[in-house]
């Protein structure tokens, strides 16, 4: 499985997904053994779905030939702009410059392997979602939504079901 | 999702009694947090490589304080500032405690500093209309 955000999606916060993988990685043994079926790649400057090269083609294309091909996607390639490429790594990976060459270009950046996210990142969102899966168990959030809802005057608490899927 | 989409408003009626933030105060603070934080990541591209790092307080965009947009249709009050930082903090109850998780600074950004207007970028903008003006 791919899944990709962009770092300004701009309706589903990026945060929400970082405190997703945390869970993802500690049920499934740890993260090497998490992105043997699942990679997450976060883009910058793409907001919902797209911008910034995150596009269905690039994610797909990595899809394709991890699977026919058995190609593991270690990183993506956007084409931010007509004349720059940026290398987005697998998370938790970061992205290095070499230090010489384009920055516009992505050959020119590696990825650095790290075991987990960077814990500072990761300690502000910890504990807001205790709940065992998706669909049950997230009293926090669903009982917030539902003084949203009451606000609004409109809308179901299963609409934020959908608060941890990908973009 | 539907909190954070509330959430600014919410504030905002607390904080100024009124509907929303005016969109061109909220461009302007934006442009400022991507202008602090896009060299975080050693590469000043307009770029924000990992928004969490991203730190930027809205009090930098108050007016008459250095760097402020002299424009006073842009330029912050103090308790506009305020409201800003809620936003970009997070959704919290009233005790303090957090309800969900932060909105990633700078994220709309692109919605209102575009260099060039796509039509996604007009959409989104039209978004943030709704979401910090319209009726709540």
């Amino acid at each position: 499985m791919i899944v990709s955000y962009g770092n300004l999606d701009q309706i589903i916060p990026p945060n929400g997904h970082y405190n997703y993988m945390q869970r993802l990685f500690a049920k499934m043994g740890g993260v090497s053994k998490t992105q043997d079926f699942y990679r997450y790649y976060v883009f910058p400057n793409a907001t919902h779905c797209g911008g910034a090269g995150m596009t269905t083609k690039v994610l797909f294309d990595a899809l394709v030939n991890w699977v026919e091909n058995g190609v593991t996607p270690d990183y993506l390639v956007a084409q931010v702009n007509p004349t720059g490429t940026r290398r987005v790594c697998m998370y938790p990976n970061t992205v290095v410059y070499k230090g010489s060459g384009s920055t516009d270009d992505e050959a020119n950046f590696y990825c650095q392997t790290n075991q987990h996210d960077d814990p500072g990142l990761v300690a502000p969102e910890a504990g807001l979602l205790k709940g065992k899966g998706p669909l049950k168990g997230n009293h926090d959030i669903r009982d917030v939504s539902g003084e949203d809802d009451d606000d609004a005057g409109e809308g179901s608490r299963d609409d934020n079901h959908d608060i941890d899927e990908g973009s | 999702m539907t909190m954070r989409s509330y959430w600014g408003n919410y504030v905002a009626r607390q904080e100024l009694g009124q509907n929303g933030l005016d969109p061109l105060k909220f461009q302007d603070v934006n442009q400022r947090a991507l202008a602090a934080c896009d060299g975080i990541d050693g590469i000043v591209d307009g770029m924000i490589q990992e928004t969490r790092r991203c730190h930027y307080d809205a009090n930098g965009a108050v007016c008459a304080q250095p760097g402020a947009s002299a424009d006073p249709l842009r330029c912050l009050t103090p308790a506009e500032a305020g409201v800003v930082n809620k936003i970009w903090d997070r959704p919290r109850n009233t005790d303090g405690s957090k309800m969900w998780v932060g909105w990633e600074l700078a994220i709309d950004q692109r919605a209102t500093i575009s260099r060039r207007a796509t039509q996604s970028d007009r959409t989104v903008l039209a978004m943030y209309r709704v979401r910090f003006s319209g009726p709540a």
